[in-house]
């Protein structure tokens, strides 16, 4: 009973249902938006269906107790598979004792036999001379009247395979580790602060670095077609009011600092002050400027009206940064409108003013991600072993040929067999071609 | 030169290429498979000229980078690859018939490039997230995993018409070991190529996103055709299955393929809505 668990465990067959199952399933968390919160599905899916995929945990299914234990099953098979292939393989790879005798001539692997009459040493350089060129240096066993010549190439690729699985191994297992002892979190500093404290998400309690991090500057620069081109935090490590070390943050370029990795991830307008307003007068056409603090009234030239700005929000209607002007005359109500920055299209036109908001002071936050994963170099390591190992698996094959020479009083029969772990028959058609020229040919 | 222009020179080149494979497979003449061959071969030429024109012209405008950034760029590069792939594969004992599937592949992703007003056409600047050194190996290894897999998909078909229109037609194409043999070996190659490019993809990922692996739809449905491929090749190399059961599952394949591709981008929302 046993060994028919362990058979199951170990079997290929095991393994393809599992790459089926993992492949079908997988497609779910795709459909389904992962890791939002509840209210937005239950806006989404009716009443049943919410309450079937909640308890199948299909909101955050790639985390969930029966994905987990697909990939444990998984596992366990590559495992045992790599357990039970490894023995005969290694055998196979780096053999005690090499054999040169007819035992390699089966008849699956015989391909040709042909007889001969030519001169002996002539023969056996042409044999040698075609086994160097398709497959390797030829090695001569046997006696005078009955003599092979073996070659054999590329043995080492069937440990490739075995590379491949382990490293796949490595990498649940880099994976598992990131999972049990890593976090992913969040920090914020404002320009010209500092901060040692992460949220990270799940836990109650911020965490602390056990240093400072301090914002010296934040810059972020857009294409001429508003695409943005590059965020960039520069950041000083501080311990123990010590300066560490700098490092200018971008995408693309973290900081790695004990054992743990800093990301450059949003940013935005942690406070803004000194708002600059040009105003066109309509009925000269001159242009003015003003700067103002919220809730300051200016008067507006060579007229009785006013202009102040009632606030500043950092995003409105998705256009950016925007004030709430006010435009104040005695006698009429107050016009309020959006004016947000920079908007040639968004200008206001009230009285005989025409207002935009041109410039203001503004202190950047920078957006950082923490993240922890002493996992990550295992993956890593697996990410390098399974290149090499599927390299040396798929692109070399494991070539061995073999040519006996039986003396038959005038004639010698030259028997050639070959096999290959991979492209056996075109190895075998290469050879065939080969050395047909040696001889008539007497059977196949 | 602009770029756009010398593309849409080779879709025709490709048009006339995959018409004269064609007839050199219904005639069986090697003559005009060499013509079909070399004209696809000077398409070819033309075609990694367009890219390198392109390259240039980025710099030109002040946003260098390699051509790869965009869907059009994609649909461009992963063109060039198919025509590669299937010119490379021409000595497997295909005659024109593979030749001439490849090209019109290639033919059409060309064709829909240029024409579509779902494509842009333009060069693009860069933005923070893809301004990196692994944007290339990524984007390459991965596309020329797609072209691979194209390739065994076309090979796929041409079984599967085997298969089902015994007698005439079926005498004039390759051989069903052939035909199965091809497609193996194109996974094979497909499978590695893919394996680099997710695993270049998932190193690019912990630099600019700070994971390797997030289950963002794009890695999930790479990951996908990874397990589909992996099957395939499990079910070949160690339960020998052969004939039509492998033929499905390469076509099962390319399908996961044109999803991970397309319709992640199209259906699903995700991180690599830029491509």
């Amino acid at each position: 009973m046993s060994t028919r668990i362990y058979n199951f465990l170990a079997s290929v067959r095991l393994a393809i249902v599992l790459f089926i199952a993992l492949a079908v399933t997988a497609i779910f968390g795709t459909v389904i938006q992962q890791g939002l919160p509840a209210a937005h599905y239950e806006q989404l899916y009716s009443p049943r269906l919410f309450s079937l995929f909640h308890a199948l945990d299909l909101f955050d299914m790639y985390h969930s107790w029966w994905f987990m234990c697909l990939l444990g099953l998984l596992a366990v098979n590559i495992t045992l598979c790599t357990v039970r292939q490894t023995p005969p393989v290694i055998r196979q790879v780096f053999p005690r004792t090499v054999k040169g005798d007819a035992s390699f001539f089966t008849p699956s692997r015989t391909i040709l036999t042909v007889g001969s009459t030519g001169d002996q040493a002539a023969l056996d350089r042409e044999i040698r001379r075609i086994l160097k060129a398709r497959v390797a240096e030829p090695r001569q066993t046997g006696e005078e009247r009955e003599r092979f010549f073996f070659a054999e190439r590329g043995r080492l690729s069937r440990l490739g395979m075995l590379l491949v699985h382990f490293s796949i191994l490595l990498i649940l297992g880099g994976g598992l580790i990131g999972t049990i002892y890593g976090f992913n979190g969040e920090m914020t500093i404002i320009e010209g602060e500092q901060a040692s404290r992460i949220t990270v998400a799940g836990r109650e309690e911020p965490v602390t670095l056990g240093f400072d991090l301090r914002c010296d500057d934040f810059t972020v620069d857009f294409y001429p077609n508003g695409m943005p081109k590059k965020f960039k935090t520069d950041l000083t490590v501080i311990e123990k009011g010590e300066r560490v070390l700098s490092h200018a943050l971008i995408v693309n370029d973290p900081l790695f600092y004990r054992g743990l990795r800093f990301y450059q991830a949003t940013y935005g307008i942690a406070s803004a002050s000194d708002f600059e307003i040009a105003l066109t007068d309509g009925r000269t056409g001159r242009e003015e400027r003003v700067r103002l603090t919220p809730m300051q009234k200016v008067p507006l030239p060579d007229s009785d009206a006013f202009f102040a700005v009632a606030r500043f929000t950092r995003d409105y209607k998705g256009f950016g940064p925007a004030v709430l002007g006010v435009f104040i005359t005695p006698d009429r109500p107050h016009e309020i409108f959006w004016l947000p920055y920079r908007d040639s299209h968004h200008t206001y036109r009230a009285g005989d003013f025409t207002f935009s908001f041109v410039d203001f002071n503004r202190q950047y936050y920078s957006g950082i991600q923490v993240t922890k994963d002493p996992g990550s170099l295992v993956v890593h390591a697996g990410f390098i072993l399974i290149l090499l190992g599927l390299a040396a698996g798929i692109f070399f094959s494991h070539k061995r040929a073999a040519v006996r020479v039986i003396e038959k009083g005038d004639t010698v029969e030259i028997t050639v067999a070959a096999t290959a772990n991979k492209n056996r028959r075109s190895f075998e058609e290469s050879l065939l071609k080969a050395f047909e020229t040696l001889g008539a040919r007497t059977e196949r | 030169m602009n770029d756009t222009f010398l593309v849409s020179i080779v879709t025709f080149v490709y048009f006339f290429g995959a018409v004269t494979y064609l007839v050199s497979f219904i005639f069986g003449r090697k003559p005009i498979e060499r013509l079909a061959m070399t004209t696809v071969a000077l398409g070819a030429a033309l075609h990694t000229a367009a890219m390198g024109v392109r390259w240039v012209h980025s710099y030109e405008l002040g946003i260098g980078h390699i051509p790869l950034s965009n869907f059009y760029e994609s649909l461009v590069f992963f063109s060039w690859s198919v025509i590669v792939v299937s010119l490379l594969m021409r000595k497997q004992h295909m005659g024109g018939i593979i030749g001439s599937l490849g090209t019109f592949v290639a033919f059409l992703m060309l064709a829909y490039a240029s024409l579509s007003e779902n494509v842009i056409g333009e060069i693009q600047p860069l933005i923070p997230a893809l301004q990196s050194n692994w944007l290339a190996s990524h984007v390459m290894s991965s596309f020329l995993a797609y072209a691979c897999f194209a390739v065994s998909f076309c090979v796929s078909l041409l079984y599967l018409v085997r298969l089902t229109t015994p007698g005439r037609l079926a005498a004039f194409l390759p051989g069903e070991d052939i035909l199965d043999d091809v497609t193996y070996r194109m996974i094979s190659i497909g499978f590695v190529l893919l394996t680099l490019g997710i695993i270049t993809g998932a190193a690019w990922a912990e630099r600019a996103w700070g994971r390797y692996w997030g289950w963002d739809p794009k890695e999930t449905w790479s990951l996908i055709t990874w397990l589909i491929y992996g099957t395939f090749l499990h079910a070949r190399i160690a339960r020998g299955w052969k004939g039509l059961r492998m033929c499905i599952l390469s076509l099962i394949g390319f399908a996961a393929v044109v999803f991970t591709y397309l319709g992640v981008n199209y259906i699903l929302a995700g991180l690599h809505s830029y491509m």
